[in-house]
C-alpha cells in the first residue's frame, strides 16, 4: 500500500506530466477521434442512402465494440512503447543508481514506470470511458459485457506495459528492438484501421495472394487463446466460437492477460531491484523482440480475420486478403531481418577467420564464407529463385483455399524464408567487411517491393473503389456504379488478370536479381582477396 | 558514523576494491583521495548501499547495511560523479519527487524543498524546467536532491567536477556549512586542491587499496621527515650553498637566483638548527620559511613513494 500511496512517481511524476501542453493536445484530438468515430457511425445509420444498422441500438452496439477495439490497440501498443525504453533510458542517463539510493523498493519503481511513462494513454482510455458507457447504454450492451470489456482493458494494458519495462529492464539492446517493432505494429494497425472500411471488393485482394505466411501465422492465431478478444471486437459480438464452444472471449482473455503481465511485472521489479549488469547477448535481445511481436501479431491478424477466399466464400479461420496482407508481408519482411541479424556474426570475427583461414564463425560462414562456400552471384540466383519459388508455391495454395497443400506449404515456405534469411545474411555481412551499404540496400529493396506491391496495388484499388462507391451513393451515379463492378468482376474472374500479375513479378524479379548479382560482385572480389591475405 | 570492514568488491577477475578498512567518526568531512579507478566510486556506491560487496562489512550510523538497507537509505544522502535528471520536471517537482521518494510527508516535505533551494541558490529557478538549466546549475540541483531528507550522513562523488570556480568555493562553504549543523560526509576526488581547506581526515586509495588514512595532521606528521624550506639569501649565497651541501640532513637544494628550495629530513629542530648555521657562518638571511604540505602535497608524497 505504501508503493502506491507514498509512490513520487504517481504524486509528482504522473501530476506534473499530465499537466504539460502537448498531453492536453493530445487528449483533445482523442476526444475528437472518438467523437468522429461516433458521429460516422450515427451517419452511416441515419442517413438514407445506407442501411448498415436497423436500429439505433444496433448502431451503438457496434459502436462500443469499435470503441473498445481502438482502445485496446492504445492499450497494447503505444504503452508497450513507453515501457520499453522506461529502465534502459534511466540506465543511459545514469539516473537510476539516483533511484536506487532511495529507499524505494523495485516494486514501487517498477509501478512507478508502468504508470506514468505510458500516463498520457492511460489518460487517452480515462477520457474515453464516458463515450464507451454511453454507447453501451444506448446500444442496451449488457452490463457484464462493459465491465468485462474493461476489466480486458486495464489487464491488456498492465501486460502490455509490463513486458515492454521486462524487456527494459533486461538489457541495453532491447529498446531498439521493441521500440521498432512497437512502431511497426502501431503504424500497421492505423493504416488497418483506416484501410478496413473501404474493404468492398474482396476478391481484388487475391492479387497479393502470393504468400504462405498468412496460412502460418493464421495456424500460430488460430491456437493462441488472447486472440479471442480482438476476434469478439472485430465480429461485434460478446460471444465467439473458440475450438468448437462458445465462449466470453473478454472473461476468458483478461485473467490471462492479468498473469502475464504479473509475471513480467515481478521480473521487472527484481532487474530493477538488483540492477545487475545487463547480460543478454545481442541475438537474445533481438530474439525477446521477435516474442514480442509474435505475441502481439496473433492479435492484430485476428482483427481482421472475416476475409474471404477466391470465390467470396468466406473462410473459418483467417487465411489471407488485401490488407491483412500487408501486416503479413511486414511481419515477414521483418522476421527475416531479424533472422539475418541474428545469424550474422560480427566483422571482426569474420575477418580473423577469413585471414586465419579457420571456419569458426558459425554456420552461415562456414557454407556462405569458407573455402566450400558457393560464390557470392550463385547465392544472389539463390535468393532470387527461392522468392520465385515462394511465390508461385503461395499462389498454388491459395487457389486451393485452406486445402491439406496449404499445410504442406507452411514447412516449404519456412524452408524459403530461412534461404531468403541466410542470403540476406550474407549480403548485409558483405556490408560490414566492404564497409558500404549498397547491397543491404538493394537486398531490403528487392524484398520490400517484392513483398508489398501487391498489396500496396490491391490497397490502391480498394481506396479508389470506396471512393468511387462514396460518390455513386451520394449522387446516385449508377453508370460509374456498373463500371466499377463490372471492373471488379473481371479482376475477381478473369485469368488474364492473375496472369498479369504474376508475369509482372517473374519480371520483377528477374530485374532485382541482376541488381542483386551486380551488387554482390564487389563482395565476392573482396572476398577472395581477404582469402589470400 | 561510518564504518567499513575488510570491503572487497570483484568484478570477475578484476578487484576494484580489496580489504578496505576505514572509520569515519561525526560529523567529520573524509576526503576519499585517489587516481581514476583506484576504486572510490566503487566503495562510495557500496556505501550507499547501492552495490553489495562481494566480502566485508559496511556499517553506517550503527547499522548493517546489509541487514537494514532502507533504514540505511533514509539517513545517507548520495550524489554520484554522474547522474542524470527528468528534463521534463520543475527544479521543484524533481526535488519533491525525492522528497516523497524519502517518505516526506507535508509540511515538512514544503518546507525542506525550500530551504534546500536557498542552500544550493535555485530559488529563482524553482519553477525553470530541468531541461533549461545548465550543468552547473544541474550539479546544485542534484546537491540539493541529495541535501532534502535532511541525511546524518552525505556522500558526495566528485562533487565538484565539471563546476565553475564560483560553484567550487559555494561547494566548499556549503561543506562546512554543514558539517557544522553536524554532518558526517564522505567525499571522494582526484582533484586534490578540491578537499585541502574542508577535509579533516582522509583516505589515500589506489590499486582499490587503502595506503594511508587519519587525519590531515596524522598523515602530515607521517610524511614530515622530509620537510622543505624556503631561503632568500641578501648575502653569501655561494657560502649558504656550500654549507647546506655539507649538511648530512639535507637531500636536495634548487637555487633560483637569491631563493634557494631546500629539502631537509628532519623536525622543526632541525630547521632551526639550520637557520642558526646559516646566520653564525656569516650568511645574510632575509627570508626563511617552512612549506606546509597540501593534502596535494602529502598524496604526492606517499603515492610517489608507493610507487618507489
Amino acid at each position: 500500500m505504501e508503493s502506491v500511496v507514498g509512490n513520487p512517481y504517481l504524486r509528482v511524476t504522473l501530476r506534473a506530466r499530465l499537466k504539460r501542453r502537448p498531453t492536453m493536445l493530445l487528449s483533445v484530438v482523442w476526444v475528437a477521434v472518438v467523437v468522429l468515430c461516433i458521429e460516422l457511425n450515427y451517419f452511416l445509420y441515419s442517413s438514407p442512402n445506407y442501411h448498415l444498422y436497423p436500429s439505433l441500438p444496433h448502431c451503438f452496439f457496434s459502436i462500443f465494440f469499435q470503441l473498445l477495439g481502438i482502445q485496446l490497440f492504445l492499450a497494447l501498443f503505444p504503452t508497450a512503447y513507453y515501457c520499453s525504453h522506461s529502465v534502459t533510458l534511466e540506465r543511459s542517463t545514469r539516473s537510476l543508481p539516483l533511484l536506487r539510493a532511495t529507499p524505494l523498493s523495485g516494486y514501487a519503481i517498477a509501478l512507478g514506470k508502468i504508470a506514468t511513462d505510458p500516463s498520457r494513454i492511460w489518460l487517452l482510455l480515462a477520457l474515453a470511458v464516458p463515450f464507451t458507457v454511453v454507447c453501451a447504454v444506448i446500444g442496451k450492451v449488457n452490463a457484464l459485457t462493459v465491465i468485462e470489456g474493461y476489466a480486458l482493458l486495464l489487464a491488456a494494458g498492465f501486460f502490455a506495459s509490463s513486458l515492454g519495462l521486462l524487456f527494459s529492464a533486461l538489457g541495453k539492446m532491447v529498446t531498439k528492438p521493441v521500440q521498432a517493432g512497437g512502431a511497426a505494429i502501431g503504424l500497421i494497425m492505423t493504416m488497418l484501421f483506416l484501410s478496413q472500411s473501404l474493404y468492398f471488393y474482396p476478391p481484388l485482394n487475391s492479387l497479393a495472394g502470393l504468400s504462405p505466411i498468412p496460412f502460418l501465422i493464421s495456424s500460430i492465431a488460430r491456437r493462441f487463446p488472447l486472440i479471442l478478444a480482438p476476434a469478439a471486437i472485430a465480429e461485434v459480438n460478446p460471444n465467439v466460437n473458440f475450438l468448437g464452444a462458445e465462449v466470453r472471449p473478454f472473461a476468458i482473455s483478461f485473467p490471462m492477460y492479468a498473469l502475464l503481465g504479473l509475471g513480467c511485472f515481478i521480473g521487472a521489479s527484481r532487474r530493477i531491484a538488483d540492477d545487475r549488469v545487463p547480460v543478454l547477448s545481442r541475438a537474445q535481445t533481438v530474439c525477446a523482440a521477435v516474442v514480442y511481436e509474435l505475441a502481439v501479431c496473433g492479435m492484430v491478424v485476428n482483427f481482421f480475420h472475416p476475409v474471404r477466399s477466391f470465390t467470396g466464400r468466406r473462410l473459418a479461420a483467417p487465411v489471407t486478403g488485401g490488407t491483412p496482407m500487408l501486416t503479413y508481408s511486414l511481419l515477414a519482411l521483418a522476421g527475416i531481418v531479424v533472422a539475418a541479424l541474428i545469424v550474422t556474426p560480427n566483422r571482426a570475427r569474420v575477418e580473423n577467420a577469413l585471414r586465419k583461414g579457420v571456419g569458426d564463425t558459425g554456420w552461415l560462414h562456414r557454407h556462405c564464407l569458407g573455402d566450400a562456400a558457393p560464390p557470392f552471384p550463385l547465392l544472389a540466383v539463390l535468393f532470387a529463385l527461392a522468392l520465385v519459388g515462394y511465390g508461385f508455391l503461395a499462389r498454388m495454395v491459395l487457389t486451393s483455399a485452406y486445402s491439406p497443400l496449404s499445410r504442406a506449404s507452411l514447412a516449404v515456405g519456412a524452408c524459403m524464408l530461412f534461404l531468403c534469411a541466410t542470403t540476406f545474411s550474407t549480403i548485409v555481412q558483405s556490408c560490414f567487411l566492404t564497409r558500404t551499404r549498397q547491397p543491404v540496400l538493394v537486398a531490403a529493396a528487392a524484398l520490400a517491393i517484392y513483398f508489398l506491391l501487391p498489396t500496396v496495388v490491391s490497397s490502391v484499388f480498394q481506396l479508389a473503389a470506396g471512393v468511387v462507391r462514396w460518390i455513386e451513393y451520394v449522387y446516385a451515379i449508377n453508370p460509374i456504379h456498373a463500371l466499377t463492378r463490372s471492373f471488379a468482376a473481371r479482376l475477381s474472374n478473369d485469368p488474364a488478370f492473375f496472369a498479369l500479375g504474376a508475369s509482372v513479378y517473374v519480371v520483377l524479379t528477374v530485374v532485382l536479381s541482376v541488381g542483386i548479382v551486380y551488387q554482390t560482385r564487389a563482395v565476392a572480389r573482396h572476398v577472395e582477396r581477404m582469402r589470400s591475405l | 558514523m561510518i564504518e567499513t570492514v575488510n570491503l572487497r568488491k570483484e568484478y570477475g577477475d578484476v578487484i576494484a576494491v580489496r580489504d578496505l578498512t576505514l572509520t569515519v567518526k561525526p560529523g567529520d568531512i573524509f576526503g576519499l583521495i585517489g587516481p581514476n579507478g583506484a576504486g572510490k566510486s566503487t566503495t562510495i556506491n557500496m556505501l550507499a548501499s547501492i552495490l553489495e560487496p562481494t566480502e566485508g562489512k559496511v556499517y553506517l550510523d550503527g547499522l548493517d547495511v546489509e541487514k537494514n538497507r532502507t533504514q540505511v537509505r533514509e539517513i545517507v544522502g548520495y550524489m554520484p560523479d554522474f547522474f542524470g535528471m527528468y528534463d521534463d520536471l520543475t527544479v521543484r517537482e524533481y526535488l519533491a519527487f525525492f522528497a516523497t521518494a524519502y517518505r516526506l510527508r507535508q509540511p515538512v516535505r514544503t518546507r525542506r524543498i525550500d530551504a534546500v533551494l536557498e542552500v544550493v541558490g535555485l530559488h529563482d529557478k524553482r519553477d525553470e524546467l530541468i531541461g533549461r538549466l545548465s550543468r552547473g546549475m544541474r550539479q546544485r540541483l542534484c546537491l540539493g536532491k541529495t541535501l532534502v531528507h535532511d541525511p546524518k550522513i552525505l556522500l558526495l562523488d566528485e562533487p565538484a567536477s565539471g563546476m565553475d570556480p564560483k560553484g567550487r568555493v559555494e561547494m566548499r562553504n556549503l561543506l562546512k556549512q554543514l558539517q557544522r549543523q553536524g554532518k558526517t560526509t564522505l567525499i571522494s576526488s582526484h582533484i586534490l586542491t578540491e578537499l585541502s581547506d574542508v577535509c579533516n581526515s582522509i583516505g589515500i586509495v589506489e590499486k582499490g587499496r587503502m595506503i594511508e588514512t587519519g587525519t590531515v595532521d596524522d598523515i602530515r606528521a607521517k610524511i614530515r621527515r622530509l620537510m622543505r624550506l624556503t631561503i632568500e639569501v641578501l648575502e653569501g649565497m655561494s657560502n649558504a650553498e656550500k654549507m647546506l651541501r655539507d649538511d648530512d640532513r639535507v637531500e636536495d637544494i634548487v637555487i633560483e637566483g637569491s631563493k634557494l628550495s631546500v629539502t631537509v629530513r628532519g623536525d622543526a629542530n632541525c630547521a632551526a638548527t639550520l637557520l642558526e648555521r646559516l646566520i653564525t657562518g656569516g650568511v645574510r638571511v632575509s627570508s626563511f620559511a617552512r612549506e606546509v604540505e597540501n593534502v596535494e602535497e602529502i598524496y604526492m608524497q606517499i603515492c610517489g613513494h608507493q610507487v618507489s
